[in-house]
């Protein structure tokens, strides 16, 4: 077994995964707008004789249990998907640059309660507390949002903080300080812009679990009520057909899967390009 | 030794904090427990009678401070929804500690899995020279990792339950009618659980074995003649399995305080599910209950970890 290398660098090559991700993440994309718009089919309309049809060349996914057209419901339900996921990465994502950017900044007492809090939080499995929150809250598309993006906030705040604390005592930090540049201008004019690097990587991440808690909060039948399609319930739906018709289930479940892993592989991209 | 009074003053006063949040957030919601057990038939008398009985008409500091002593002295309460028989309700003692095992069980089970399966992986792949094995293997544990819990168990269902027909789906059976049943319908939920967590941990551990064998004790040992699998074994490993503790304790964290997906997935009557159905239900003082369950298996196994961290690496000690 040889496993020493040198510590040499392995060849550069072409950025596999920046384009095979992009070009996943983008095809997932063109078809979830496509799809808020305009889908072959009706996604309610129902229809007895339809029930239970096999792929075919009309309905490339089937039909599930109401003979609805797969391949529709989920076009709709990927682009749900997508909007609650970006909006869920909006809230945390500016949440944790404001509440990072003070606490790594300024530290003191406000970065003590604030990050034992944090703590706190993180310990906790993100799509737990989502339904904490929701049980407090209610059910609903806003309440979902609203709900994961405070659960996702504690580790974009860590994130921040991290690097906060990493520029603040930096040559041209403190010399911004000596000219009497203000805080707010130091904290995102010049801390800000050179933590996009890192931060970017973290809001695909971001991105990724956002689909996959989002998911599962519908299938747990407690994130977008019916009759509006999610990939989530679903998959659901499909379980109890599971051996009358296996290919209800994969659709969803394998555009998920896609969708997550490309955007997986973008990330892993981005992070190489920036080496 | 002042480390250990340190990190356990603050365990207790996390949990405190959290007893409290969880207490309070349960009290400002709206809608009246006591409207939603007893119906719209139900008399003033009768609603005046159960809101004394579940202690509901003092302050809300009176009933924590309360609460909080009956919770010290492990009285948890009685469940809203839930009732042993006719006239009684169920404690929520009773009600948790008969959900305990599955959780602990699948948890066992699935934490072992992948130990077993992800170390030995992660090695191989770390040592390995084949660009086409490498590149497999990237593959394959990107992709477990992407495959949310549900859909995974919906294909383990699939292939073990109704493909090859090793186990019946949906049909749970209990541990206190046959052991040996439930473990073997155990084994697919936990597949399911670890399938993911194999991914991962092959992962961590093969880009922290990489990043051990750029060292300088490498490259000495190295010019000391120690032959390639002496130096991964003896030197490297050892150094490498470190953060692998601390990512396998978190995984286990999260195992135990509740699988909520694959619970509910395969009908599994474990904590996870106990938590939906009471949220669902707003049966508060099970809620309660279990949030406090859950940080606390979580700061404790955190806990363990930093010891065992210490006992592992002697440079941590001496900090």
């Amino acid at each position: 077994m040889k496993v020493f290398n040198n510590g040499k660098a392995p060849d550069r090559k072409l950025n596999i995964y920046l384009i095979v991700g992009a070009v996943m993440t983008g095809l997932v994309l063109i078809w979830a707008v496509v799809g808020i718009f305009w889908t072959p089919y009706s996604t309610t309309q129902m229809s007895a004789s339809l029930r239970f049809h096999a792929p075919t060349w009309s309905h490339p996914f089937g039909t599930d249990n109401f003979g609805r057209d797969i391949f529709s419901r989920v076009m709709k339900a990927v682009g749900t998907s997508a909007i609650i996921s970006i909006l869920v990465v909006a809230i945390s994502a500016v949440l944790g640059i404001l509440l990072g950017a003070i606490t790594g900044y300024f530290g003191g007492i406000v970065d003590a309660v604030v990050m034992r809090v944090v703590d706190a939080v993180n310990g906790f499995p993100s799509i737990l507390l989502a339904l904490v929150i929701i049980s407090l809250l209610g059910k609903g598309r806003q309440n979902v949002v609203l709900a994961l993006g405070m659960a996702f906030t504690p580790s974009f705040v860590r994130i921040v903080r991290g690097e906060f604390i990493r520029l603040r005592d930096a040559d041209y930090i403190v010399r911004a300080r000596l000219m009497g540049v203000n805080k707010p201008r130091i904290l995102f004019v010049h801390i800000l812009p050179n933590i996009f690097s890192t931060f970017w990587v973290s809001v695909m991440i971001g991105f990724n679990n956002a689909i996959l808690a989002e998911s599962g909060l519908s299938y747990l039948g407690i994130g977008v009520q019916a009759p509006d399609a999610t990939l989530g319930s679903m998959l659901s739906d499909a379980q109890g057909y599971l051996a009358k018709s296996p290919w209800f289930a994969l659709a969803p479940g394998l555009t998920i899967v896609w969708t997550v892993l490309g955007a997986a592989m973008l990330s892993e991209g981005i992070g190489k390009l920036k080496k | 030794m002042k480390y250990f009074i340190q990190k356990i003053a603050t365990l207790i006063i996390t949990l405190l904090l959290v007893s409290i949040l969880a207490f309070l957030a349960f009290q400002i919601i709206p809608g009246d427990v006591v409207n939603s057990i007893l119906g719209t038939e139900a008399t003033p008398e009768m609603e005046e009678a159960l809101r004394a009985e579940l202690g509901l008409d003092k302050p809300p500091v009176q009933r924590y401070l309360a609460w909080g002593k009956d919770v010290l002295r492990g009285d948890f309460g009685v469940s809203y929804r839930y009732s042993k028989n006719m006239n009684e309700m169920m404690p929520v003692k009773e009600l948790i500690g008969d959900k305990l095992p599955v959780t602990l069980w699948l948890a066992l089970l699935s934490v072992g899995i992948t130990v077993i399966v992800a170390i030995p992986l992660g090695v191989l792949w770390a040592g390995t020279k084949n660009k086409f094995l490498d590149g497999f293997l990237n593959v394959l544990t990107q992709t477990s990792m992407a495959i949310p819990a549900f859909f995974l168990g919906i294909l383990v269902t699939y292939l073990f339950g109704i493909a090859l027909k090793m186990f019946a789906p949906g049909a749970y059976v209990s541990y206190k009618t046959d052991f040996g049943g439930f473990i073997h319908y155990l084994i697919f939920p936990a597949i399911a659980i670890a399938i993911p967590k194999i991914g991962m941990t092959a992962r961590f551990l093969r880009n922290s074995t990489l990043t051990e064998l750029k060292s300088d004790y490498v490259r000495t040992a190295k010019s000391k003649g120690v032959s390639d699998t002496g130096i991964l074994f003896k030197h490297v490993l050892r150094n490498a399995m470190l953060p692998v503790v601390t990512f396998l304790g978190m995984i286990i964290a999260e195992v135990v305080a509740g699988s909520i997906v694959v619970e509910q997935v395969f009908s599994l009557p474990g904590i996870g599910r106990l938590l939906i159905s009471s949220i669902s239900t707003r049966d508060f003082p099970v809620v309660e209950i279990l949030i406090l369950y859950i940080t606390f298996v979580v700061i404790v196994v955190y806990f363990v970890v930093d010891v065992l961290y210490r006992i592992l690496d002697p440079r941590i000690r001496q900090k």
